[in-house]
């Protein structure tokens, strides 16, 4: 190309110099303001997804009811008793929320779907909402003994259907078979009732090369149940009722700390329960129903400073009975 | 003579060049300062879209929890409200991750309370008289405004539970937020 013009004019060449240099200038603009609009959109968006997550929460903690939310985007949540977080670990959109809700899930869900089912938890008297949470790549398996079949099947056939949580009876129990069912699962659990079978350690050890597995053994009726995870790691607990034993479900090595996040709930409602009741008494004229008032108070104060779960139960049934005492005897209840 | 043309005309096409780029790059500045105020605009309203859709859904939760609720039926137990707030100084971190800044506020609207107890907030004084609930209408259960900005409010009607009188009464409750959204 010729810059120079027939007269040795060097106009053609300062306006191509010219022109690449304002021309690079204004692109470097352009590449560095669509990079900051690209970070902050993603950190937005990785901030609105654990907000608009929490706001669905709240909205769907009504009653029992569940649904399947389509967070239009590939996410990978981390679920740590009460935090949730959204993207991996150290890098830049990693973002943290905590909740005030008891949320049984397993530690790690991804993708773009998280299914959700929610139950009021009762112990005696409505204390908290549970969330089960989970999505269609993670797989739970019930493994029932003959005895219990029933009664377990009855337990699983109240989750709903979009959690795929499938029973075995113990005398079908086939390791080899079960590994093959959990290719391809983002998180196992296998629960067994009862007694396992012998062959149970040969499930984990093929299952647990290619899905992290976790192995729950439950004891109906002592409602005890040890939980062994992906690591090896084992840890016993126990569970008040059909709920909490739900979260045992599909929290496994998460359940302990979201237990306790219960039990501290459990705590300060009946906390409540117990100033209602030293309220109350003032306003009451009836001497019956103000003996059964400081009865119920000294009770829900048991309830209260209970350490082991046999002191709940044992607690949780005389409420039960007191409060239809009270009730029988025309007097205001506890609950 | 026709050298200084060639350089007079050579400066005219520089000038031109110029010009026009500083046209372009100062349009191009234009159209980023309007979007940046755009994008700002309505990134500064987020918030309170964020916090109406908050309080609006906190209604509904708030009249379903347990520290409300009736333990069987569908009301308020207003018996429960002075116990809240004597539960509320010890777990202050767990309710202020379910409200945030918000003020929630229940009162009395059927049948209406007689003129001198309108607006009576119902305490303790109250709550001993042997008048109670006809000596106050409302009860403010929870007011965490740390910014102490101007709130919008949003309610709901619900049926208060007196379990004193064992009486249904009439009511609304409130919640005003203050365009920050929950911790």
């Amino acid at each position: 190309m010729n810059f120079f013009n027939n007269k040795g004019d060097a106009n053609l060449l300062f306006k191509w110099i010219f022109g690449v240099i304002a021309g690079g200038l204004i692109l470097l603009f352009f590449v560095r303001f669509s990079w900051v609009h690209i970070e902050g959109g993603q950190t937005l968006e990785g901030q609105q997804i654990l907000l608009d997550i929490d706001d669905r929460l709240d909205a769907f903690g009504v009653g029992e009811q569940y649904d399947t939310f389509d967070l239009r985007d590939d996410f990978d949540l981390t679920f740590q008793c009460r935090d949730i977080r959204v993207g991996q670990l150290g890098t830049v959109n990693h973002y943290s929320r905590t909740t005030p809700h008891a949320l049984f899930a397993p530690p790690q869900l991804s993708g773009e779907y998280l299914t959700v089912w929610t139950r009021q938890w009762s112990y005696p008297y409505p204390i908290a909402q549970l969330y089960y949470l989970s999505n269609p790549s993670t797989r739970i398996f019930v493994v029932s003994d003959t005895s219990s079949l029933d009664e377990v099947q009855t337990l699983v056939e109240r989750i709903p259907e979009p959690f795929n949580v499938k029973i075995i009876p113990r005398n079908s129990f086939d390791p080899t078979f079960l590994a093959s069912q959990l290719k391809g699962a983002e998180t196992a659990t296998v629960a067994f009732f009862g007694s396992p079978p012998n062959n149970v350690e040969e499930l984990y050890s093929v299952v647990r090369t290619y899905t992290p597995l976790t192995v729950i053994l439950i004891n109906q009726d002592q409602q005890t149940a040890t939980v062994t995870d992906s690591d090896g790691r084992s840890e016993d607990v126990y569970y008040l009722n059909d709920d909490v034993l739900y979260g045992l479900l599909f929290s496994g090595s998460g359940y302990q700390c979201v237990q306790t996040h219960t039990i501290q709930r459990l705590r300060s409602i009946t906390q409540l329960y117990e100033h209602k009741l030293s309220r109350l008494i003032g306003k009451i004229q009836d001497q019956h129903c103000r003996d059964l008032f400081q009865e119920g108070t000294l009770l829900l104060q048991r309830f209260e400073q209970a350490i082991t779960k046999q002191e709940y139960t044992i607690v949780h049934d005389k409420l039960i009975q007191h409060n239809i005492k009270m009730e029988g005897a025309q007097c205001p209840t506890i609950y | 003579m026709s050298n200084n043309l060639l350089k007079k005309r050579g400066q005219v096409h520089i000038s031109e060049t110029m010009l026009v780029m500083f046209v372009v790059v100062v349009i191009i500045l234009l159209l980023i300062v309007i979007y940046f105020r755009f994008a700002a605009e309505r990134n500064k309203q987020l918030p309170d879209e964020l916090s109406k859709r908050q309080a609006t859904i906190l209604l509904t939760q708030t009249v379903a929890l347990p520290e409300f609720a009736c333990a069987t039926d569908d009301c308020i137990d207003t018996a429960k409200f002075l116990p809240f707030q004597q539960i509320l100084g010890e777990h202050n971190v767990h309710y202020k991750q379910v409200f945030g800044a918000k003020s929630v506020t229940f009162t009395q609207l059927y049948p209406p309370p007689p003129t001198t107890s309108v607006g009576v907030e119902c305490d303790i004084a109250h709550y001993i008289q042997v008048d109670y609930p006809n000596n106050c209408d409302t009860w403010t259960v929870y007011d965490y405004n740390p910014e102490n900005k101007p709130g919008a409010v949003v309610s709901t009607i619900v049926a208060l539970y007196f379990p004193e009188i064992d009486i249904y009464r009439v009511g609304r409750l409130s919640i005003a937020h203050y365009g920050s959204i929950a911790i």
